[in-house]
């Protein structure tokens, strides 16, 4: 049966209600201008938070919908303080180039509500879960934990899939081709999300810059439309980076809280996540707990967050003896494993290069380049220091995941490089930004400070008196 | 029967959807099923494949991974006999391709 596009829609709305509701409790919107900004992180953390709850409760058999309403609660808080600084932006070229990635986004819609589900792990993994998460209403059937369905990487975490399966619960219908307008919101709500954190922070036109960057990236909206989870783990965990980043430099506690809350997505759409989180977390705790250990406490709590929205499915998985599929970091340990398999490293690291080349993401490596540079010229070194060491840190990790691996490497890298180094580099380009926003700051005054000057001396000789 | 949303993609897959459609159509609601076809051991073998096509398109039936708790024997390039159950019933749709239903005791 056909479902209707306007039913997963109506499920967004409410899900937006969710993200409204933590952006108000926050005291992040205080007034219509700030609420406009800031509606599309709202509706982020909605998403986020909707499918950390779903995926959750879901494996004690528990539906999400009679819960919704509970978070429409508004808590009185203090309001946010005051942004650190105050961008510099140019409103209509901002408006111009969100107008342009609306309308890529509308034609990308018109084709994603047509798409059946044909990619193999689209429908083979992600699309069967949804599917019986829609069938069963939970994760305790024998679809989640029997040995027949070990095809299926019951290891693989369930926050796609219950998100999914919450749009055929509102449609009435699993529809395998309507579906991918959920993908596609994921795109808007990245767009929204990343806009909202930068708000007031970065100038406008340059995070508008960068959010049509991302997406008009041939593989962000291509591999979308697979169904597969890697651009939604990328958008979660990228959002996650980008608030641990501001954090550092501007210290507003409210960025933690949405730090924990997508990285804790992150964690819960693909096991990657995990790695990917850490690796975020780490040098933040080695740089804070050397300059302030106050902030390196919160900081820990946040990480504690993040392990505690992911404890419920580990365990899940521990009883009920999930294998945890072919890669085990523990196997980085054995001296006698790494030795007889260094041979993969260097394959593996050319293969996951030639992946991040222009030929593929276009310019968003370049232009993170450009951005890491900036923070440094600008006076964010730290900032910059933050990037390099998530980047590198998470680059070594996926050369140490086919390192390690027993699967043909031949075979391993020619299914899985191209996706899986979508979080690091949606990651990278997002935080461009921010690492970039006083250097372009700085210029554009420069530049208006240049033009001021000149124009007294040009003035006399151009219109004599 | 797998509905006709997801039945769209089985072309783009090595089993036709009058396969899907076959076998779905010898499946009663609550029904069990196990698949039966060729398994050499390695990665994405007839037998992998054809339980997760099952596996997906043939929802909410569920699959399992012995002969002996299904009602039903779902048979690629196999033959159900070879399994030692009795059955009350085996259609084929051509050889080679069955949907056996298991005799259950009492």
């Amino acid at each position: 049966m056909p479902g209707d596009p306007l039913l997963l829609v109506a499920a967004n709305v409410l899900e937006l209600v969710v993200g409204v509701g933590v952006v108000l409790a926050l005291g992040l919107a205080n007034d219509l201008r700030a609420f406009a900004a800031r509606v599309g992180l709202a509706y982020g953390l909605g998403l986020a938070l909707t499918g950390i709850l779903d995926a959750t409760l879901a494996l004690v058999g528990v539906a999400i919908a009679s819960l919704l309403v509970g978070f429409l609660r508004r808590s009185r808080r203090s309001p946010v303080a005051q942004e650190a600084l105050q961008a510099s932006s140019s409103t209509l070229l901002a408006a111009g180039i969100a107008a342009i990635t609306t309308a890529l986004i509308a034609l990308a819609a018109a084709a994603y509500a047509v798409t059946p589900l044909l990619k193999w792990d689209g429908w083979a993994i992600w699309g069967t879960k949804a599917q019986a998460l829609y069938d069963f209403g939970s994760a305790t059937g024998p679809l989640f934990t029997s040995p027949a369905y070990e095809g299926i990487q019951q290891s693989y975490p369930l926050l796609l899939p219950a998100l999914e399966a919450t749009d055929y619960r509102a449609m009435g219908a699993a529809d395998g081709s309507v579906i991918h307008l959920q993908l596609l919101l994921f795109a808007v709500a990245f767009a929204g999300s990343l806009f909202g954190l930068l708000w007031r922070r970065v100038p406008s036109e340059l995070t508008a810059l960068c959010v049509l960057a991302i997406l008009a990236a041939s593989p962000v909206l291509g591999q979308l439309a697979s169904n597969y989870a890697d651009v939604p783990l990328a958008f979660a965990i990228a959002l996650g980076v980008v608030a641990l980043a501001r954090w550092l430099v501007d210290d507003e506690p409210w960025l933690l809280g949405v730090a924990a809350i997508f990285l804790g997505a992150g964690v819960l759409t693909k096991n990657e996540g995990a790695m990917f989180a850490a690796v975020a977390f780490l040098p933040l705790l080695v740089y804070l707990a050397a300059h302030d250990r106050r902030r390196a406490l919160r900081l820990l709590a946040a990480a504690g967050a993040v392990v505690a929205v992911l404890l419920p499915w580990r365990i899940f998985t521990s009883v009920h003896h999930l294998s945890t599929g072919d890669i085990h970091f523990s196997d980085a340990l054995r001296p006698g494993l790494l030795s007889a398999h260094a041979g993969r490293i260097a394959p593996s690291a050319h293969a996951l290069a030639g992946q991040v080349g222009v030929a593929k993401w276009g310019l968003l490596v370049p232009v993170t380049a450009v951005g890491v540079l900036a923070a440094f010229v600008g006076g964010r070194a730290v900032l910059g220091w933050f990037a390099v060491s998530w980047m590198v840190l998470s680059s070594s990790c996926l050369v140490l995941v086919y390192w390690i691996s027993s699967l043909p490497l031949h075979w391993y890298l020619a299914t899985s490089d191209y996706r899986i180094v979508a979080t690091l580099v949606v990651g990278g380009a997002a935080l461009t930004p921010l690492l970039a926003a006083d250097a372009w700051a700085g210029s554009k005054a420069a530049l208006r400070e240049l033009r001021a000057t000149r124009a007294p001396a040009i003035e006399p000789e151009t219109f004599p008196a | 029967m797998p509905s006709p949303i997801r039945a769209s993609w089985v072309p783009a897959m090595r089993y036709s959807p009058t396969v899907i459609a076959f076998y779905g159509a010898h499946l009663r609601p609550g029904d069990r099923f196990y698949v039966q076809a060729p398994d050499n051991g390695k990665l994405g073998n007839v037998r992998a494949s054809l339980m997760l096509t099952t596996g997906f398109a043939l929802l909410p039936h569920v699959m399992v991974s012995r002969p002996g708790q299904a009602d039903v024997v779902l048979s690629f390039e196999e033959s159900p006999r070879t399994l030692g159950l009795r059955y009350t019933r085996v259609d084929s749709l051509v050889d080679g391709i069955s949907a056996a239903r298991v005799a259950h005791a009492g």
